[in-house]
């Protein structure tokens, strides 16, 4: 059975414009770890072009290609030609979709996590710590705090700190009591319909709360909200803040204040779904800057070049991520750096997963200016280094 | 290539480093031109002794072998064009020796020439040559075609910093050539011969190839003028001055306007830019800008701007950084980059007549330029699904490259002849040059199987 992709106008002139030139391979991470061509952006758009000539068959090696792009955008970052790689990546996998010839059986089971549990991880209920906490919030405000899943179901810390720090800024906020996951991962392996079933949902209880700004700790949730929300108009313009950037105002404006200092050489590692998708590079490192005894260490391969966690590589291929953290803490001079700080839940978890013994601590950054004003007394793996 | 043959392959370099998938077959058949090849089976050897059995192999079945190294050949170089074996060399990537003392390094041919150079940066050395494509091109590649690049001006091609490299001939045979020296003339100069063989004579697996210092500091001027050919006179002056600028590049009218649309930067209105750099230390660079700025004025600048800080310096490179991102915005798919090279006293009369000859076919040629060394890049635009558009745009082209036969100049100053400029090395070398050459070829490559049916015509 064969499969032809077909683009719009604007997607086939960007395929058009790739020729080829090769420098992607200086930037993919896939293709840093395997070495091979067609594991680059230039070998995905060529596959891309060659499944329309017709010249090589939708078979399990060009999925394989197709799926473990990690849409990360750094090939885009060096790209002479401009090609919106992710763009033409994402079409095609909403495509394989619509052709019943995608996702893959395990990507589905996602769509089904989210319609039992709200959320990916299939998890049936939050930790005790957060839920309680959220108990304590008011039931609607002017400003919900999306969770998110990861930070929700895994890293409930993150979140239990933020409320805090959120407290001290007097915003009032909320949380969503049976916040549904923003389906950016269905999305992002082309389960377009099902993305946008799963967002109206929150769409409709934001109308209905008659929502005005949604903060996030996700950087993928930031991106949804940012430019999936306004698609569905559902809602009146929404107002959308990563939670970096409201500290940062916070920070500067003076409404909040650090007290303890945090003597430590850090360096930030730039979530792809913040840097490069949002632009945001600035406000996380001007939080570290505020703090006092924090040393910032820029690697070589900082902001747009930043590399990738491969936090969006699902389910089979999940074993290329620890390949892409590796090559992460590879570039990290051990001998001046001695924690990675992140802003996204899922670049926590994989870091955090596969940080080498010679980098003392992989933290979140509301965790980091959370014990700096005096709100938590421990982050994990911190030990010795504070005060 | 039958199952018995790729078994063979597969127990030189190992199943994991051998592919006959179709989709690597077509990927690894291809460049960035538009040669398509027929890659039989990709094999991505990790040593010189395994690319030495895939020769011999090669020999005794007389089945091509296509060198690779990152694929970015504006020729056509890499391309399979018969069936057979791409000889990948990406994962041959480790740097094996910074010589600091001896100001040299030692790679295997697979390393970028931007890694090398970042591994360079802390020791505050560097190699100078940079083609456009650097932060993916590789050593090997580099060495084989001999790249240039914009720096080429001051600081030449490839060939003057290779001391040595470590090649496999197509019979099998390993050999080392060159030395640690900067000089030696002991026998005949190999590693030239190879240096720009377009890997037709041997498959370089290490090349040993000097650094030097990065200067002190280096410092941009932009000159804008009325005409090509005053901006063309301007810089022919600065070089006879011997002002000795890291680079000199010119952009035309084209690209300025497409430029200044893609990053909104606000140029006079001019027939043609310069960008000049020169480095070293710092007094000497101020002297040698300010002189470089009084020419300008005596060849009817219209504005000169020039650069205090390594910022605004980084600022006024952005323009021709740019410049070919900003094609785009005339919105064509595709862009055949040529590379003719005249003497520089004719850089004038080339410019104009590759104004001249884009007019006359009413087809897109922006052009810029190196021009410190008469090289330049004519950029033929056309739509690839647009068969006449293709046909004006390769009429085109053959009589840019005549143009710059006539003016005394070569078809190729960076690129190589590869593929795509096979059917016109006749204009440029006469059959006697071309039969010393073929007769090389055939005593390193007696059967014909290295990168065959590429830099000559078909016999």
């Amino acid at each position: 059975m064969s499969f032809t992709p077909t683009f719009n106008k604007e997607l086939t002139y960007d395929l058009n414009k790739c020729f080829r030139c090769s420098f992607c391979r200086s930037q993919c991470p896939i293709y840093r770890s395997k070495m091979n061509e067609t594991w680059n952006a230039r070998g995905r758009m060529m596959a891309v072009q060659l499944l329309r000539e017709g010249r090589v068959p939708l078979d399990e090696k060009v999925l394989e290609r197709i799926y473990t792009c990690a849409l990360c955008k750094s090939c885009e970052e060096i790209c002479p030609g401009l090609v919106k790689v992710t763009d033409i990546v994402r079409d095609l996998r909403r495509q394989l979709v619509e052709a019943k010839r995608g996702p893959l059986p395990e990507h589905l089971k996602l769509y089904e996590n989210i319609t039992e549990t709200k959320n990916v991880l299939a998890l049936k209920s939050r930790p005790r710590e957060l839920q309680e906490a959220i108990d304590k919030l008011p039931q609607t405000a002017d400003t919900v705090l999306f969770m998110g899943c990861v930070a929700q179901y895994v890293y409930p810390r993150h979140l239990t700190t933020l409320f805090k720090i959120l407290e001290k800024t007097e915003t009032d906020f909320a949380v969503l009591k049976d916040e549904v996951c923003c389906g950016s991962y269905l999305a992002e392996l082309g389960l377009a319909k099902e993305a946008e079933e799963v967002l109206a949902k929150t769409a409709k209880i934001l109308r209905e709360q008659d929502v005005k700004r949604i903060v996030t700790l996700c950087p993928m949730c930031y991106n949804t909200f940012r430019n999936d929300l306004p698609r569905l108009k559902v809602t009146p313009k929404i107002e959308v803040q990563h939670s970096t950037q409201l500290l940062e105002e916070a920070l500067t404006s003076g409404v909040i204040k650090t007290s303890r200092p945090v003597k430590m050489r850090l360096t930030y590692k730039d979530p792809c779904h913040l840097g490069r998708y949002a632009e945001v590079y600035d406000a996380p490192r001007n939080i570290l800057r505020m703090i006092e005894g924090v040393e910032l260490i820029e690697l070589e391969r900082t902001r747009e070049f930043s590399r990738c966690c491969g936090g969006t590589i699902r389910v089979p291929y999940s074993e290329l991520r620890n390949d892409l953290c590796r090559s992460f803490f590879d570039d990290v001079p051990k001998s001046k750096v001695e924690g990675v700080v992140t802003s996204c839940p899922t670049c926590f978890h994989n870091l955090y997963s596969t940080a080498p013994y010679e980098i003392k601590g992989v933290f979140d950054i509301h965790e980091i200016l959370g014990y700096a004003m005096g709100m938590i007394e421990r982050i994990e793996d911190l030990t010795g280094f504070l005060e | 290539m039958d199952k018995q043959h790729i078994d063979e392959l597969a127990g030189i370099v190992g199943p994991e480093n051998l592919s006959t998938e179709t989709l690597e077959l077509e990927v690894y058949s291809r460049d960035p031109t538009v040669v398509r090849g027929q890659a039989e089976a990709v094999v991505w050897p990790r040593t010189a002794e395994q690319v030495s059995k895939i020769l011999v192999f090669a020999n005794r079945t007389k089945i091509p072998v296509y060198p690779r190294g990152a694929g970015s050949s504006l020729c056509g170089g890499p391309v399979p064009l018969r069936p057979g074996i791409v000889l990948s060399l990406e994962r041959m990537n480790r740097i094996l020796e910074i010589d600091v003392d001896n100001l040299q390094f030692l790679a295997e041919a697979g390393v970028s020439i931007r890694e090398i150079n970042d591994a360079l940066k802390p020791l505050n050395l560097f190699i100078p040559p940079d083609p456009a494509s650097e932060v993916a091109c590789t050593i090997g590649g580099c060495v084989a075609n001999n790249a240039g690049g914009i720096h080429a001006v001051k600081y030449g091609t490839f060939r003057d910093w290779v001391l040595g490299v470590e090649v496999v001939l197509p019979t099998g045979e390993i050999i080392s050539t060159g030395t640690k020296t900067r000089k030696s003339v002991s026998g005949y100069d190999l590693t030239g011969l190879i240096t720009g063989s377009e890997g037709t004579l041997a498959v370089i697996t290490k090349v040993r190839a000097r650094v030097i210092a990065v200067p002190e500091t280096s410092r941009v001027t932009t000159a804008f003028f009325k005409t090509p050919e005053d901006a063309g006179r301007a810089a022919f002056k600065i070089m006879v001055a011997g002002l000795n600028p890291s680079a000199i590049e010119l952009l035309d009218e084209t690209l300025m306007q497409t430029i200044s649309q893609y990053l909104t930067m606000k140029f006079p209105p001019a027939g043609a830019m310069l960008i000049i750099e020169f480095d070293g230390s710092r007094g000497e660079v101020k002297d040698r800008m300010d002189r470089a700025e009084e020419i300008c004025k005596g060849e009817g600048v219209i504005e000169v701007r020039v650069s205090a800080t390594d910022q605004e310096s980084q600022m006024l490179w952005s323009a021709r950084k740019s410049a070919f991102q900003s094609l785009a915005v005339l919105g064509k798919t595709s862009i055949q980059i040529e590379d003719v090279t005249v003497p520089i006293s004719k850089i004038p009369e080339m410019l104009r007549r590759i104004h001249e000859i884009a007019s006359r076919h009413g087809i897109l040629v922006p052009t810029f330029g190196h021009v410190g060394d008469g090289n330049f890049h004519p950029h033929v635009l056309y739509d690839e699904e647009n068969r006449e558009e293709y046909e004006t745009a390769m009429k085109a082209t053959e009589e840019i490259f005549k143009t710059a036969i006539e003016l005394g100049g070569t078809i190729s100053g960076e690129h190589g002849v590869g593929v795509l400029k096979r059917e016109f090395f006749s204009l440029e070398h006469d059959t006697k040059e071309t039969a010393v050459m073929r007769r090389i070829k055939r005593l390193f490559d007696p059967n014909n199987i290295l990168n065959p049916h590429k830099i000559f015509p078909e016999e």
